[in-house]
């Protein structure tokens, strides 16, 4: 698949880098002379400097040729031209990244046609689902969906639990579930009976959806059903009003708190129930009568990424149970990592993300990364003749670095053991390290 | 630097190198000659070398740090020369190792600087190993490791900048997405134009032997020929000018054979490099013409025209070739022949020196200083063919430009110092620093670098070595700091 980047900022070369190493031909177009050279020795990609909405330099791009082209700078007009321009000079699919309300919400499917836009993503609203999933869903760190939102997979980190230690084959799980990869400082493992879970792992656990919640309690984590019932968000720009609108939908109160008094009046205008309190961001008085007292998570999405990790570790450090802080700059992610926030979350490097489900390869129905793409978990369609139809797991000689997570057949998710046999149509989640996924993929395609 | 890093990478280029010394073992064994031995020990040698490197770190991946990619593509180069000296010895074609791995950094960095008398006394294995040297070291010994190498993910792994740190010229070649595409590219480009020549060279009644080792070392911008007299044995004006016209190829930026291949032959000829490249080509050749016209060298309009042709052709794309003596031509005719070596051929080709595109900006920056010292307040962006250079390309090729000069300048010193005479070893520096080949006077193209000191010879080595490299690559590492931060 050939597929053309337009703009290398922190979405446009995050993007590049993982559909490149997916093994794809990338051409990245940017103008900036410092970022090309950058791009020049760190990714296997081609690059055209110049704008993406010139026709010329789409041309030298070979966009005429391209299957796929994201407008992935942070201009919302620039990247709509920019499809337009590929589309009308013979582009396959075109991405947008947008981010303004006017043209994202509703009425806007009739203008993306004509202007040639395909599909539109869009960091604040990814980074809003992705908030809301990870508080409504207990102790996830991360939460991943497949099947349709059948299967879950979650990313945890591992509490007191009467199996720290135990051989996994011996270990009998209150409900059907399996754990497909651990994650420590040393690396990333994916686990065999064997293998055994510690206090501090993170693991990712697949199973079905309904049974989450009665997992949770035995690796000694704090159930969904115990989802916290106050949310403080700091900062109503985009993506926080956008939260505070999903966490209403599951009654969830919201106090939110925002020091433009527009963007105050808009919330408190736009929100049902939430209380909004207009004041200083840097107002600890205020932070300590407002934000903490009953809240049982804290998000900070303000615009300042770095007074966002101090305020949600301020919050841990006040008693809140758990707290997430939002940032696109990629040198905090170290200090965020370490520093005892509970969720750090990059809009940006969500994006980024996102755009790999456009590139899907044959057979491969959904790609999601684990753990700084160390790991990654791919929903794959068992082609009818493919090496592992018809065969229990035991014998479908899936290689070492790969597992079953689960399977869905007939619209149910189940969770396979040994003997379960894959049958032809079925879509199943496999984890897989790097190393091992062009053979994962090979025997679950045709022959 | 982390060692494991390096010795994975340098362990599988010596193998590689150690399986190539296999193909002249099946020359030997084609004309039944007797040194099959030295080429078979010398594979041993070099790829248990390159396995007692690897094994240890055969476990070992990851992205390669900036660092490294450097020293990897240096220590290649040395250790290409090091190992590809060893044929020479084991065959007894030399004594001295010295001597040896003068004649394979002559090889490898396309240089043709020799110190191999009565070449045509030695066995033809020994001789097709030199010219395979050039082959080889023309499209770059990382590239044909990024070629061969089954791991798809080199480019991401740090591959493209190793690839970028071998090439000559200061833009990189990038013209297929995925870099072991591009480099596939050029391979096919560089094998396609060596049989062309090949079958050219034997329709015009080479014999087949020499046919192969001269389009080799054509291609290559080489220069080695199996043939005491060079070119010029064969007599043969037809083989003169097929030889003329694929020097010429070798030293246009390969990128631009891509574009024609891709249908757009005709944005290849708005190339700004490409046509200064052609036009420096003509002049100088017009003007050496002229000028051998009335000093009388020779007595053919024809012969003259052919004989300025080929050698300005010979030295600006450093191949070496030689068809007469020019050292005994007139002095400017001289002088013209050692600037067009300083100049050399495109970024991107198998050529040395400074490079066409490198001069265009140095030159053009000057002009634009010149200007404005009358217009202070004027804007003028410094563009080639039509399209502004970006500014970290300007400081490149100026920085180039210094480190270039002082190259030829602390070697000259060297020399002199030696007790060489002055038109030797400027003369000698420019030929190797611009991997070229013959220069003048002592090293002339009638005699050869087996006369010179052994110091001497040191000097022209590193030479070669630093000028195959574009000087970067090298001088990074003699930085101190390189080796002192983590």
């Amino acid at each position: 698949m050939k597929v053309i980047v337009v703009g290398a900022g922190i979405v446009g070369y995050n993007a590049a880098l993982l559909i490149s190493q997916e093994g794809h031909d990338v051409v990245v177009v940017e103008q900036s002379q410092e970022r090309i050279d950058k791009i020049h020795r760190k990714l296997d990609v081609m690059t055209v400097s110049g704008s993406g909405t010139n026709p010329k330099v789409m041309k030298e791009a070979g966009v005429d040729h391209a299957d796929l082209v994201v407008a992935a700078t942070d201009i919302d007009e620039v990247n709509m031209v920019a499809c337009f321009v590929a589309k009308q000079m013979g582009a396959g699919k075109t991405v947008a990244r947008l981010r303004k309300e006017e043209y994202i919400t509703n009425g806007g499917v009739s203008i993306f046609t004509s202007l040639g836009i395909d599909h539109v993503i869009t960091p604040e609203v990814l980074a809003a689902e992705e908030i809301a999933d990870v508080l409504t869903s207990g102790s996830a760190l991360a939460v991943e969906d497949f099947g349709a939102g059948k299967i879950r997979m979650m990313e945890y980190k591992v509490g007191n639990t009467p199996i720290d230690g135990m051989p996994l084959k011996d270990v009998r799980f209150p409900k059907p579930c399996k754990i497909v990869a651990i994650v420590r400082p040393s690396g990333t493992v994916i686990p065999r009976g064997n293998d055994s879970i510690r206090l501090g792992d993170h693991i990712y656990i697949v199973t079905s959806r309904e049974d989450l919640a009665d997992l949770e309690p035995f690796l000694g984590l704090r159930s969904a059903k115990a989802a916290p019932d106050n949310i403080t968000i700091f900062g109503v720009g985009r993506i926080g009003l956008r939260l505070a609108k999903t966490l209403e939908r599951h009654h969830v109160r919201v106090k939110a708190i925002e020091q433009n008094l527009d963007r105050c009046e808009l919330a408190a205008s736009e929100l049902k129930n939430a209380r909004v309190i207009c004041g200083d961001e840097r107002d600890l008085d205020l932070f300590r009568e407002e934000a903490v007292p009953g809240a049982d998570a804290f998000v900070a999405i303000t615009a300042k990424g770095d007074l966002n990790i101090l305020m949600a570790l301020l919050a841990k450090q006040m008693g809140v149970a758990r707290t997430i802080a939002v940032f696109n700059e990629p040198e905090y992610q170290l200090l965020a990592d370490n520093s005892g926030i509970d969720v750090a979350i990059s809009p940006l490097l969500l994006t980024a993300g996102a755009v790999l489900k456009f590139v899907r390869r044959s057979g491969v129905q959904y790609v999601a990364l684990l753990e700084k793409q160390q790991a990654e978990a791919l929903e794959l369609m068992a082609s009818p003749g493919s090496a592992v139809v018809g065969k229990p797991l035991k014998d479908a000689v899936l290689p070492p670095g790969a597992i079953v997570g689960a399977i869905l057949r007939n619209g149910k998710a189940m969770v396979p053991d040994g003997s379960t046999p894959i049958l032809s149509g079925d879509r199943v989640v496999v984890v897989t390290l790097p190393g091992t996924r062009a053979t994962v993929e090979r025997l679950f395609s045709a022959r | 630097m982390r060692p494991a890093a390096v010795a994975h990478y340098l362990g599988l280029v010596l193998a590689l190198l150690g399986a190539l010394m296999l193909i002249p073992l099946g020359v030997s064994l084609i004309y039944g000659e007797h040194d099959q031995s030295a080429f078979l020990i010398s594979a041993l040698i070099t790829a248990s070398a390159g396995g007692v490197l690897w094994f240890p770190t055969r476990g070992w991946s990851g992205l390669i740090q900036r660092r490294e990619s450097f020293f990897i593509v240096a220590a290649s180069w040395l250790l290409a020369g090091v190992f590809g000296a060893l044929p020479f010895m084991m065959s007894g074609s030399f004594t001295s190792y010295l001597d040896a791995l003068f004649e394979a950094m002559g090889g490898f960095t396309t240089t043709a600087a020799s110190v191999m008398a009565d070449i045509e006394s030695h066995p033809r294995s020994i001789l097709f190993w030199r010219n395979f040297t050039q082959w080889l070291g023309g499209i770059g010994i990382i590239a044909i490791f990024i070629g061969i190498t089954p791991m798809v993910r080199l480019g991401a792994l740090g591959g493209s900048a190793m690839f970028e740190d071998e090439v000559t010229g200061s833009q990189a070649n990038r013209i297929t997405p995925k870099l072991k595409d591009t480099v596939k590219t050029l391979w096919l480009i560089y094998i396609a134009f060596t049989l062309l020549c090949m079958v050219l060279l034997l329709a015009v009644g080479m014999p087949i032997f020499d046919a192969v080792g001269n389009s080799l070392s054509a291609v290559s911008s080489g220069g080695y020929s199996p043939r005491n007299a060079s070119i010029a044995y064969y007599q043969n004006p037809a083989a003169e000018w097929i030889i003329i016209v694929f020097m010429i190829l070798s030293g246009i930026n390969f990128a631009l054979y891509y574009l024609i291949w891709k249908g757009k032959g005709s944005s290849a000829w708005q190339d700004s490099e490409l046509r200064a490249y052609l036009g420096i080509l003509v002049a100088v050749s017009a003007l050496v013409t002229v000028d051998l016209l009335t000093s009388g060298v020779f007595s053919s309009l024809g012969e003259t025209i052919r004989s300025a042709t080929f050698h300005v052709v010979s030295l600006q794309t450093g191949t070496g070739f030689a068809t007469r003596d020019f050292d005994a031509w007139p002095w400017l005719s001289k002088s013209l022949i050692l600037l067009v070596m300083f100049i050399g051929g495109s970024s991107g080709s198998t050529c040395g020196g400074l490079k066409v595109i490198r001069l265009l900006v140095v030159v053009k920056y000057a002009h634009r200083q010149l200007y404005s010292i009358f217009h202070p307040r004027v804007v003028i962006p410094l563009k080639i063919g039509g399209r502004v250079v970006p500014d970290g390309i300007v400081r490149e090729a100026l920085a180039f430009f210094v480190l270039f000069q002082s190259a030829y300048l602390l070697s000259t010193l060297a020399l002199t110092a030696l007790g060489l005479d002055l038109v030797t070893a400027l003369s000698g520096v420019a030929a190797t620093v611009g991997i070229v080949g013959p220069g003048l006077g002592l090293v002339g193209p009638a005699a050869n670098y087996a006369g010179m000191p052994d110091l001497a010879k040191v000097v022209f080595i590193l030479d070669m070595y630093v000028g195959r490299l574009d000087l970067w690559t090298v001088l990074v590492l003699l930085r101190p700091a390189f080796w002192r931060e983590p």
